[in-house]
C-alpha cells in the first residue's frame, strides 16, 4: 500500500502529465517555485515591521510628540526632500570618505606595526607595550588634543578615526603571525624556502584570517569614532544633520542621521565579508 | 664543530646515511645514547623501536633538524622529508604545496609539480584544498613535495602511521614502485614492525635511545608475510622489544 504511493508520487514526478495550452500551470510547478521563495527573510522582517507600524501608529495617534520622536513617515519625507537637492548623497560621501581615509591611515600604521612585532621579537618589545599603553586610554577621549593638533575642522574626525582604527588591527594582525604553526616554519626550513616565500606563502596566508577579524572590528570603531569627530564641528557630513536636527529640535533630521550611520557600516561589514569570502577560500568552517 | 660532516659524492665507498656514536640530549634527558649505523646507497633502512625511544630524533639529525650532543652523522647527497603529518599548508593548493621551495617559478615551477603529483597518482587533485583531502591522498602530496626536489636520501617519519590499514598497503606499494624508479635511499621510521620487514632491506630496533638489534633483509620483494623467515623476523624483533608476540 505505502509503496504503491511512493510510487505513484515518483513517477508524476518524472512524466508530468502533458497540459492543454493556456492552461493554468500544474499545482507542481508553482510548489517548486514556493519552496524556492526566500520565507525566512519574509519571517524575519515580521518583528521589525511590525515596530515600525506601532511606533508610526503612536505618533499618528497623538501618543508621541514629533518634537521628542518623529514618527517614521517623517523622516521619510525628510529623506525624500533631501534626496531631490542631491544634498544627502553629498553629506554621505563626506562621512564615508572621512571614514575610509582614516581606516587608510590608521590601517597603514597598524599593518606595518603589526607585521613588525610579530615577525620579531626585538620589535614585539619595543613596539607592543607602547601601544598596549595607548590602548588603555580611551581613543575617543583624545579628541581635545586632536582638535588642538589637527583642527577642528577635517583633522579632528579623521585623526579619531585613524586612531581608534589602528589597535584591533594590529592586535590581530600581530596574534595572526605568531599564531602560526611552527611546524610549518620547520617545513619550510626542509623545503628550502626563501624568506621571500616563507613570508608570501605561510605567514602573511597564515596570518590573514585573524588580520580580516581585526579589519571588521577595526570598522565598527571607525563609524563610532566618525560619530563623535563629527558631533564635534559639524561641518557637511552625516554629522551635520544630526547637528541641524539637534539645533532646530526637528527629530527627524536626527533619526534619519542614525538610519544612514547604520547603513553605511553594514553596508562596510558586508564588503570585508565578501573580503573574507574571496581571499580565505580554503578556510572552510564547519558550518557550510 | 660540525655536528653534520656531509660527505662529497666522490666518496664512492660513503654510505648515503651513516651515524657514529650519536648521543642527544633534551635538557637533562638523554634521547640517544651511542647509536652507531650506516645504510649503503639506494636501501631502504627501518627504524623500528617504541614511542620515545628516540627513532624520531635520530630522524631530525639526518634531516639537520636537530644538532647531535655527541658524535657524528652523514648524509650524502641531498635530504627530503615527510612528516607523518602530512603538514600540507592548507591556504596553499595541492599542486601548489608540491611546488613549496622550489626555486623556479611560472610555468616550470606548475609543470613540475603536476609530474610528480602524476607519480603519486594526484594529478587529477592538484587543484584541491588540502582540507578536502583524505589522510592517504595528504599522505601522497607530502610525499610529492618531499619527491620534488628529486632527493638522494628520502626521510621517512611514520608517513604511514595515521593511515588505515588498507591505505597503507596501498603507501606500501606506492613507495616502493617510486623507490624501484629513483632509486633514493630510505630511512623508514616506524612503529609497525610487519611494515618494516616488509619494506625493508635492513632493520635497525631501537629502545631507550640504544641500538637493540640489527640486522639485513635479503629476501626479495614483494614478501609473503606468511613466510616461515618473516615469521621468525617478527618474533627477533618483537622479543627485542619485550612485546610477546601473537
Amino acid at each position: 500500500m505505502a509503496f504503491a504511493q511512493n510510487d505513484s508520487i515518483g513517477s508524476n514526478r518524472r512524466h508530468p502529465a502533458p497540459r492543454a495550452p493556456g492552461a493554468a500551470p500544474t499545482i507542481y510547478l508553482s510548489r517548486v517555485a514556493l519552496r524556492r521563495f526566500p520565507w525566512s527573510i519574509v519571517r524575519r522582517s515580521i518583528t521589525p515591521i511590525l515596530l515600525i507600524a506601532i511606533w508610526q501608529y503612536a505618533s499618528l495617534a497623538g501618543w508621541v510628540d514629533p518634537s521628542v520622536l518623529a514618527p517614521p513617515s517623517q523622516v521619510w519625507a525628510t529623506f525624500v526632500d533631501l534626496s531631490r537637492t542631491g544634498e544627502i548623497l553629498t553629506h554621505v560621501f563626506t562621512s564615508l570618505q572621512r571614514v575610509l581615509l582614516g581606516l587608510a591611515i590608521g590601517g597603514s600604521v597598524a599593518v606595518v606595526l603589526g607585521v613588525v612585532s610579530g615577525l620579531s621579537r626585538f620589535g614585539e618589545e619595543a613596539i607592543d607595550p607602547p601601544l598596549q599603553m595607548i590602548r588603555a586610554m580611551p581613543s575617543l577621549g583624545t579628541a581635545p588634543l586632536l582638535v588642538i593638533w589637527l583642527g577642528i575642522d577635517e583633522g579632528v574626525k579623521v585623526g579619531l578615526v585613524a586612531i581608534g582604527v589602528v589597535f584591533p588591527l594590529y592586535i590581530n594582525l600581530y596574534k595572526g603571525i605568531r599564531g602560526i604553526d611552527p611546524r610549518f616554519a620547520e617545513l619550510a626550513r626542509m623545503c628550502g624556502a626563501s624568506r621571500r616565500e616563507l613570508l608570501s606563502r605561510v605567514i602573511l596566508p597564515g596570518a590573514l584570517p585573524s588580520a580580516l577579524v581585526g579589519l571588521r572590528l577595526s570598522l565598527g570603531i571607525a563609524w563610532l569614532s566618525l560619530v563623535i569627530g563629527e558631533g564635534i564641528n559639524a561641518q557637511g557630513g552625516i554629522g551635520y544633520l544630526v547637528a541641524q536636527g539637534r539645533n532646530a529640535l526637528q527629530t527627524d533630521w536626527i533619526i534619519l542621521g542614525l538610519v544612514l550611520y547604520a547603513i553605511l557600516g553594514l553596508l562596510m561589514e558586508a564588503l570585508v565579508r565578501l573580503l573574507e569570502k574571496r581571499l580565505l577560500p580554503w578556510n572552510r568552517s564547519f558550518l557550510k | 664543530m660540525t655536528a653534520v660532516a656531509r660527505h662529497t659524492a666522490v666518496e664512492r665507498e660513503a654510505p648515503a646515511l651513516s651515524a657514529a656514536a650519536v648521543r642527544k640530549d633534551f635538557g637533562e634527558r638523554t634521547v640517544l645514547d651511542g647509536v652507531s649505523l650506516s645504510v649503503p646507497r639506494g636501501r631502504i633502512l627501518a627504524i623500528v623501536g617504541e614511542s620515545g625511544c628516540g627513532k624520531s630524533t635520530l630522524l631530525r639529525l639526518f634531516a639537520g633538524l636537530e644538532t647531535v650532543t655527541s658524535g657524528s652523522v652523514g648524509v650524502d647527497g641531498n635530504v627530503s622529508i615527510a612528516f607523518q603529518d602530512s603538514r600540507l599548508l592548507p591556504w596553499l593548493k595541492v599542486w601548489e604545496n608540491v611546488a613549496f621551495g622550489l626555486p623556479v617559478s611560472g610555468a616550470e615551477r606548475r609543470a613540475k609539480a603536476l609530474a610528480v603529483l602524476e607519480e603519486v597518482g594526484l594529478r587529477r587533485l592538484s587543484e584541491a584544498w588540502p582540507a578536502t583531502l583524505s589522510g592517504g591522498e595528504g599522505q601522497r602530496v607530502a610525499l610529492a613535495r618531499a619527491l620534488i626536489r628529486d632527493p638522494s636520501v628520502l626521510l621517512l617519519d611514520e608517513p604511514f602511521g595515521a593511515l588505515d590499514a588498507l591505505t597503507r598497503i596501498r603507501m606500501h606499494a606506492l613507495l616502493l614502485g617510486l623507490w624501484k624508479k629513483h632509486g633514493f635511499t630510505v630511512a623508514l621510521v616506524t612503529h609497525d614492525v610487519d611494515e618494516a620487514l616488509t619494506l625493508a632491506d635492513s632493520v635497525v630496533v631501537l629502545g631507550s635511545g640504544r641500538v637493540l638489534d640489527q640486522f639485513d633483509i635479503p629476501a626479495s620483494r614483494p614478501r609473503n608475510r606468511l613466510d616461515a623467515t618473516f615469521g621468525r623476523q617478527r618474533e627477533r624483533v618483537l622479543g627485542r622489544l619485550g612485546v610477546p608476540s601473537l
